[in-house]
């Protein structure tokens, strides 16, 4: 069981002129097999959390764990490509590799793009509801829900413990962007993943186990819907 | 990097474009350096092989009128002969602000006896030849102006092959209107020239006349003959007679003509590479400044007496000419005649320095033609300071600056900043300076021509080079920041997301630069070789120009390693440059975060 947690973690950046503090003194904690949402308007802070969680910047105060392990201890370019796995808005797939090769490029990455990989391929396609002759196609040809499909896929593929998603709906229809969640809740729920998910949607933040909204780089709320043994945890 | 590569070959059509753009880029790029670096090297190359020299000759500045008898016509023959009010010296010319490489000299000739070794004079003046000092007796009394036949008795100086001895010639006192007439068989003494202008009146069988011509002139004006009676040697007129004949032969045979030079290269003859040195040396700068006893002689003199590099020679300078060219005072074989041999008194010139000098080099000289800056067959080539200024007497003749006794060196395309110097002298328009660079102002004005189209085609490279580079830059790295960010967001490190980009790129750049660079070198040489042929010969001879030798061909080729190096050094360059700034790039793209910029919604 992969556990991340955040302490007390502050992120600062300055400028000639002032200090702006983008997160104060965030606690939280995600856990493997939770649907987290971090919900918050525009410039709460949950993008910057989404970063230091990812690994690619360093909090000003404060630490994030994993499995107890202090991010500041670990190579975080082999975490993000062996435990993390980062969904975004604009699904930002590689526009001049196909799908099969966006998908398989997490796999060359860590090395595991070997034996029967092609397979293992369509069956990820098939799991987010893509058909193979989506394979040879270039991402430019697909629509933007079979696009973040797309890179559901190649989360799936990197076999991730922990997906980082920012607003991966956001670009989406109801219709896609109810799909895009479902197959988030089935990664979390059904593969055991920690799914935390960046969101400004009140719809997604609803369908939450465990639920921060932030404002003004503070968490000002967390609610634990999380079922466990058959019980709903109560709000916080 | 195997996504790398195929992410960029998959923009088929950009990926040419970018080859092409680069490749032609680089080509003129090389072209540019190649054709650059190979003018240049030309120009190393072959400035040392152009001198320029400056010859001075001063103009008469008035007429000499002379008045001579003619003994054909009866009367006297007016003749006016361009002369001298003042001779100038060269130190006028030395005082001009101007850089010379070596000061314009006033070169004198020596006569040193050489009393070891054989000179050149193997040719006898004699019958047939122009002059002679004979003893002959009249076959019948003459009449003043009127030619005489007579036999010549004895030969001093000038007989031939056959002998003059026994042959009956005619003699005329052509040039006084009042002479003594001469009585048959009575022997007398003369210096003879031939009569150039006497053909036609002359018999078939003698068709030569002879002219007794003055031989004292300072000491005795008058006396161009005298009869040889009993204990005539012995009377004062007979010993200036004796001094003449021993001076007169010490001279055509024993006698060598010297040349004192601050540089050989102010010698035309070596100058214009008719003369080269063939063994050993020339004399260096140091030996000319200090005076070495040291010389350089020539092939034909150094083969007569079993002359080598090393040798030592004697020379006994015993005048000196500061007027004629050696030329006009030596026969064709070599060895000289002048009448002027004795002091205005009739007394003979004792020597004024004697020096061993030990033979640096052999030249060998291919005469161009009979002109007055000729080399002599047994001329000797010292340094000038080997002969302290002051002991330097016997002057025979003084004249002004010759084009063949007087020159000086100045840098190579310093000619218009010497004439702007010049014109500022008040004698400037007594002198005339004739400059020969063997070209070089053509040739420099050639490289300067080459050189600005290679700095033009460099250019133009450059600027196609920096813009295929900019293109390809903004292209391949400013507008990938997101595919950069996805690599890091995938787990990436820097240093893999840097190969990731670079492969790519850098195989794109490396193939086209190479593919350019082959066609600019090829282009290099197809337009050096072109230049080339086009190329005429540059003048080795002077500027007034006689013949063109050549031999000395000088023109612009390709050098394979230079155009070879330059075309490595350009797409070296080029790739290294592209790879800097593509680092350079790349770094400001993980500068930023990937998840501020990939999490932009995209309109």
């Amino acid at each position: 069981m992969n556990k991340l947690r955040i302490e007390n973690v502050s992120y600062r950046y300055s400028n000639h002129y002032q200090t702006t503090y983008a997160l104060r003194e965030v606690n939280a904690q995600f856990q493997s097999g939770q649907f987290c949402v971090i919900e918050g308007k525009s410039g709460s802070g949950k993008t910057t959390m989404l970063s230091l969680l990812a690994g690619l910047d360093l909090p000003s105060e404060g630490t994030i764990y994993l499995d107890e392990k202090s991010y500041r201890e670990l190579d975080r370019d082999k975490l993000r490509r062996n435990q993390l796995s980062i969904i975004f808005q604009n699904y930002n797939l590689f526009p001049m590799l196909t799908v099969q090769e966006n998908i398989a490029y997490p796999l060359g990455l860590t090395g595991r793009k070997k034996g029967n990989w092609k397979q293992r391929i369509n069956e990820i396609l098939e799991s987010v509801g893509l058909n193979e002759t989506m394979q040879k196609k270039f991402p430019g040809m697909l629509s933007g829900g079979e696009q973040q499909r797309v890179a559901i896929a190649r989360t799936i593929a990197s076999e991730a413990p922990i997906i980082l998603a920012d607003e991966p709906t956001g670009n989406l229809d109801t219709a896609n962007s109810g799909r895009i969640v479902e197959n988030l809740k089935k990664l979390s729920h059904e593969d055991g993943r920690c799914v935390i998910l960046v969101t400004h949607d009140p719809d997604i933040a609803r369908q939450a186990d465990v639920l921060y909204r932030m404002s003004d780089g503070r968490i000002v709320e967390k609610q634990n819907l999380f079922v466990q043994d058959g019980k709903e945890t109560v709000k916080e | 990097m195997k996504n790398s590569v195929k992410q960029l070959f998959r923009k088929k059509w950009m990926s040419i474009l970018f080859f092409c753009i680069i490749m032609f880029g680089t080509v003129f790029f090389a072209l540019g350096c190649s054709l650059w670096m190979s003018v240049q090297d030309s120009i190393n190359r072959m400035k040392d092989s152009f001198t320029t020299i400056g010859t001075v000759t001063q103009k008469p500045d008035n007429m000499v009128t002379e008045r001579t008898w003619n003994a054909e016509l009866q009367k006297y023959k007016i003749t006016e002969r361009a002369g001298y009010t003042q001779i100038l010296n060269e130190e006028l010319l030395n005082s001009l602000d101007v850089t010379y490489i070596n000061k314009v000299e006033h070169r004198p000739f020596y006569g040193a006896v050489s009393p070891d070794f054989i000179t050149g004079t193997l040719a006898r003046d004699g019958v047939g030849s122009t002059s002679s000092l004979v003893e002959f007796s009249p076959l019948e009394n003459s009449l003043p102006n009127f030619p005489v036949k007579v036999e010549i008795k004895k030969v001093y100086w000038g007989d031939g092959e056959p002998s003059m001895v026994g042959k009956e010639i005619w003699f005329c006192d052509y040039y006084r209107e009042k002479t003594e007439p001469l009585e048959a068989g009575k022997t007398y003494i003369a210096f003879l020239e031939m009569n150039i202008y006497a053909d036609t009146r002359i018999e078939e069988e003698y068709p030569l006349e002879y002219v007794p011509v003055a031989a004292f002139t300072d000491k005795k004006p008058s006396m161009h003959w005298q009869e040889v009676s009993a204990g005539f040697w012995n009377t004062e007129d007979g010993a200036l007679w004796q001094n003449l004949i021993d001076e007169l032969n010490k001279l055509t045979f024993e006698t060598v003509p010297v040349t004192p030079t601050e540089n050989i290269e102010l010698l035309s003859p070596f100058h214009d590479g008719q003369a080269s040195i063939v063994e050993g040396e020339a004399i260096s700068g140091d030996e000319y400044e200090d005076g070495s006893k040291v010389c350089l002689v020539s092939q034909t003199f150094a083969k007569l007496n079993n002359l080598k590099v090393g040798d030592k020679i004697k020379l006994q300078m015993f005048f000196t000419d500061y007027e004629y060219s050696k030329v006009s005072m030596s026969s064709g074989g070599g060895g000289m005649s002048r009448l002027d041999i004795l002091t205005p008194e009739g007394q003979k010139y004792d020597v004024f320095f004697e020096s061993d000098y030990v033979i640096k080099g052999i030249y060998l000289y291919h005469s161009p033609g009979w002109n007055l800056y000729e080399l002599v067959p047994d001329e000797i080539i010292i340094p000038s300071a080997s002969v302290p200024e002051e002991k330097v007497r016997n002057v025979i003749a003084e004249g002004p600056m010759q084009g063949y006794n007087a020159s000086f060196q100045i840098e190579n395309g310093g000619i218009n900043d010497f004439y702007k110097e010049f014109s500022k002298l008040p004698e400037s328009s007594l002198l005339e300076i004739t400059f020969n660079d063997k070209g070089y102002e053509r040739f420099s004005s050639q490289m300067n021509n080459m050189q600005t189209i290679a700095i033009l085609i460099f250019l133009v490279g450059f600027v196609s080079v920096i813009a295929s580079s900019a293109f390809l830059l903004y292209s391949a790295i400013i507008r990938q920041r997101k595919r950069t960010a996805i690599e890091r967001a995938l787990g990436m490190s820097r240093r893999e997301c840097r190969v990731s980009l670079l492969t790519g790129i850098m195989l794109l750049t490396i193939a086209a630069a190479c593919a350019g660079g082959t066609i600019g070198g090829i282009a290099t040489e197809k337009m050096l070789n072109a230049a080339s042929l086009e190329e005429d010969y540059f003048s080795s001879m002077y500027s007034k120009g006689i013949a063109v030798n050549k031999d000395e061909e000088m023109s612009i080729t390709a050098n394979q390693n230079i155009v070879k190096n330059s075309i490595v050094f350009a797409v070296s360059a080029e790739v290294l440059g592209i790879f800097a700034m593509s680092l350079f790039l790349i770094g400001r793209n993980l500068k930023i975060n990937p998840i501020q910029l990939l999490g932009v919604k995209e309109e």
